[in-house]
Parts: C-alpha cells; structure tokens; sequence
C-alpha cells in the first residue's frame, strides 16, 4: 500500500472527512464499475456505489491495514450488493441496461433478425450474467472482468479458494450453456 | 455455425472443473502441466476450452464499464452531501459510529506504547501545564466568563458537548460552544492567548479524538510559540490517535526545529508503532540532520519494519556523509 493511501486512511479513521473523500477519489472508479458488473444496471450501481462508501466510511475504524484498501472496499460493495438484493422487496433492481433496446423500431430493422447481432449479443451476455446466483456472479465478475486472483477473491467474499474455484466452474458452466448459441459469433 | 458441443459432455468433471480453471488461468503450475497433457491427448476436452474460451471473449465487450469522470464528479459530490448529513447528524446529539469504533480501536493502542515514552509525555504534559494559566480574553464573550473561568468548568466537567466551530477563516476567528445549565458561547481570534490555551487543554485532555483533531487542526493557523510547540510535542508523543499525531508532527515541522523537537522526533522515529507517524518524524530530522541523530538513524536503517522507512535513513546517512565529506575538502583546501 503506498504511503500516501496510508496516511489518508489515518487521517480518515481520525475523522478527517475530506482525507475520506480523497481516498473515494482514488477508489470510486474501481468500485463503480464493479456495482455495474455485479448489478448490470446503472441506477442500482449508483445506488449501489453511495451505500457501499457510507458504510466505508461508517466502519472505517475498523480498517487494520491487514489487507489493501481495495480489497477491503470491494468486500464492503459486495456485502452491500448481497443485502440489497435481500431486501429486494424494497429495493427493486432494474432490468439490466441494454444498449439500444429502448428504440421501438430497432426491432423492425433487418440485422435484428440475424442472431448474431451485437444488440442481441450484449442481450443475452447480461441476462446470463444476471441469471447467475450471486455469489458465482460475484465469483466470476471479480476474476474475469476485474482479473484478481483466486486468492484475493477468496479474501474479499471471505470464503475458501476451493470455493471460489467452484463458484466460477458453475458460472462458466452455465454461461457456455446459455451463450451456445453464440459461441464462434 | 455453432460448434457441436454434445462432444464434451462425456467428459468428467473434474475434468471440465480444470478446464474452467484453465481458461481462467487459475490453475496452479503442476496442474496446468497435467491438463495441457491431456487436453493434447484429449479432442473433446480440446473443444470444450475452446468453448469457454469463446464464452469467455463473448462475455467481455458486453460486460466491460467505465464510469466518466463527469459521472464520478458527480457521484461525490452526492456522496459528499450525504456524508456532511451524517456528521451533522452525528453532532447533534448521538454519538456517530465511526468515532465510537474508532474510539474502541484506537485506544488499545495507547496502552502499546513504550512505559519510558508515557514517563517523558508525562513529564512534558506537567511542564505544558505550568505554561498554561489561563487570563481573561481579550475579546469579551456576550456572557462575561473568563477563560480561567471556562478551563475550569470543562475541569470540573460543568461543561460538557464542547464543540468548536471556525467563524472567520481568513482572519482565524473561532467559536467554541459547550453544553451547561444554560448555553455558553464565546467568541474569539487564533491569536487571542486565552483561546490558544483552551485548544490546548481540548487538544490534550478531552477523550474525544474528534475534537482533539478539531482543536489540532485550528492550532494550525495559530502563530507559532513556545508554548504551542511543546503542547504540539506532548500531543505526538501521547496521543492515542495515531491521525492527531501525525498532524501535531506535521505542525512541528513547520517550527524551526530545535533540539527539543528533534528529540522528540527520534523517540517518535524510534518508537511509534505507526509507519506514517514514523515517516513524518523521518521527514523532520531529514530537514534538520546533526550529528546526534546518526546512532538512531543507524539502528532505523537496520531495525524499522517498514521497508521504505529503513531506505530513507540510509539515504539521509549517506547524504550526510557526503556533507561532512565535501567539509573535510573544503577545511583542507
């Protein structure tokens, strides 16, 4: 961890509320696009984001240096994904965002038909993405689209590395079973 | 046209577990040996990476973001809105839960600290407290209190909730509020001694460490003075809080530095069990280097846990070397 991460994480844990905002500054872009993986939309990301760092900020006394900060923020985000989605009564989660799929005439084109448009494509990407269980999303959007290692997954949703392997055997498992008709595209 | 996929399912599943674990790269070394073994050896098992692999690369445009810097700008400025709610709210009556568990981490810290360290903070906070006799202020409050009067009500713990707020920024003016039977309100500048020595008693004496913060950060933008400098040495070498410390440090380094603060400096370098702290005291006596401080620059340079601390003492060694060495030719010239 640099120096400089260091001294702002004790500033903050000091109460020092502009340390915190420099430290959401470093971060924010990180955790942003992690709450739009793990949601697939973009209001529950923003959402998703505002909680993730109230908390952070709530707990950040608690932080003990034993990991990278990020790690210890993506835990937080995650954690805050999994209650949202408990209370999903309350809280309802969008449809994920799909690029074009609001034009009431982008149906009537002729390259919609073609399955292997990239509309229908990013379609069924996300609503496979969102049809898996959480913690193999999870599992799998921490490997594969922010490429940390099974050992710091295992740590940031604080279960055991065979776990993780076998989250992401499932996610892949059922992915290459929903997209086999896209594969080669 | 889709492959036909029916080709790997007679494959087993550990098998199938490696080669998701494959296209992951998440297998270890002897295991990506053995699987690239079979798959050799393997046509379906070659088809099925093959699918993954094209699973894999389908998935990744789809499901990439990148937030804008406008969407991020305005994301914290939301989030900072928020959190200014929450500190409000926290003021107002129930104590917030980051500086209650800061408060239950921190202190435990406190009672780490070398017994030879607490003696001299001891020491220092008596001789702080013989300076501090408290005079009337010189701008009067609307109630008429003295400072004697206020310092020893907050001693005698008739006031409580005492909170300061910074009423003219440029010209360092101040409030400080506290609870009582009725409201009590005064009002002053940075330079007025009396409220000096009310920050001074609230940097070293209250419990809570949001307002020793508070008070150490208004100390900031007061002039600069003996007494201030010691308060400033007692709150680094005593303070529980290791953010209040480094900022009282980071103030002493503003102070011409004398042999009370270097010494200060080498028992923080050498016994602070903050890293941050230590590179603070680190950074004082790299601007002021004597001779005295090379046998605990030495010990540091061997012995600090942090790698980057032991690196810059042995770089200030070195420079310092190179200092007395370029006097010797100048002497001898």
């Amino acid at each position: 961890m640099k120096s400089e991460t260091k001294i702002l994480i004790i500033e903050a844990q000091a109460g020092d509320a502009n340390a915190f905002h420099d430290l959401v500054a470093m971060f924010d872009g990180k955790i942003m696009t992690l709450a739009y993986q793990l949601t697939q939309n973009k209001q529950d990301a923003e959402d998703l984001y505002q909680e993730a760092f109230i908390k952070a900020y709530k707990n950040i006394s608690k932080f003990r240096f034993q990991s990278e900060f990020y790690t210890w923020l993506y835990r937080i985000t995650i954690n805050t994904f999994y209650n949202m989605k408990r209370k999903l009564s309350k809280y309802h989660f969008q449809e994920p965002d799909i690029k074009g799929t609001n034009d009431p005439v982008s149906h009537l084109s002729d390259e919609s038909h073609n399955p292997q448009n990239a509309h229908e494509i990013q379609s069924a990407v996300k609503n496979a993405a969102q049809n898996l269980p959480l913690k193999q999303r999870t599992a799998f959007m921490l490997k594969h689209m922010q490429n940390l290692k099974i050992r710091e997954i295992a740590n940031i949703m604080d279960i055991g590395e065979g776990t993780v392997k076998k989250y992401l055997f499932r996610a892949m498992e059922k992915l290459r079973d929903e997209l086999k008709e896209y594969q080669y595209a | 046209m889709p492959k036909n996929i029916s080709a790997s399912e007679n494959i087993s599943k550990i098998k199938r577990e490696q080669a998701a674990l494959y296209v992951f790269n998440a297998l270890t070394e002897p295991e990506r040996i053995n699987f690239e073994t079979a798959l050799k050896s393997s046509p379906a098992l070659k088809t099925l990476v093959d699918e993954l692999e094209s699973t894999l690369s389908l998935t990744a445009d789809p499901l990439e973001y990148t937030p804008s810097d406008i969407e991020l700008q305005g994301q914290r400025n939301l989030l900072r809105g928020r959190l200014e709610q929450i500190i409000t709210q926290g003021n107002k009556g129930f104590k917030s839960p980051a500086w209650s568990a800061a408060g239950r981490y921190l202190t435990p810290l406190f009672s780490l600290r070398q017994p030879a360290l607490v003696v001299s903070c001891i020491i220092i906070a008596f001789a702080v407290g013989t300076f501090v006799d408290f005079k009337p202020l010189s701008t009067p409050a609307a109630e008429t209190y003295s400072s004697a009067d206020i310092v020893e009500l907050i001693e005698s713990g008739t006031l409580s909730n005492i909170t300061l707020e910074e009423t003219d920024k440029n010209n360092g003016g101040i409030r400080l509020a506290a609870e009582k039977t009725q409201n009590l309100n005064v009002s002053g500048g940075l330079s007025d001694e009396s409220i000096q020595k009310v920050l001074f008693y609230l940097l070293l004496n209250d419990a809570n460490p949001g307002k020793r913060l508070r008070a150490v950060e208004l100390l900031k933008k007061s002039p600069p003075g003996n007494d201030k400098k010691l308060v400033l040495i007692s709150s680094v070498l005593s303070d529980s809080n290791s953010g209040i410390r480094l900022k009282a440090l980071h103030q002493l380094g503003t102070f011409e530095i004398d042999k009370t603060i270097r010494e200060a400096a080498l028992k923080v370098l050498l016994e602070d069990e903050n890293e941050a702290v230590r590179m603070g005291a680190l950074a004082i006596l790299a601007n002021s280097p004597t001779q005295d401080i090379i046998p605990a620059l030495r010990v540091v340079n061997l012995m600090d846990d942090n790698q980057y601390i032991r690196d810059r003492a042995g770089e200030i060694l070195s420079e310092m070397e190179d200092l007395a060495a370029a006097d010797r030719i100048e002497a001898s010239n």
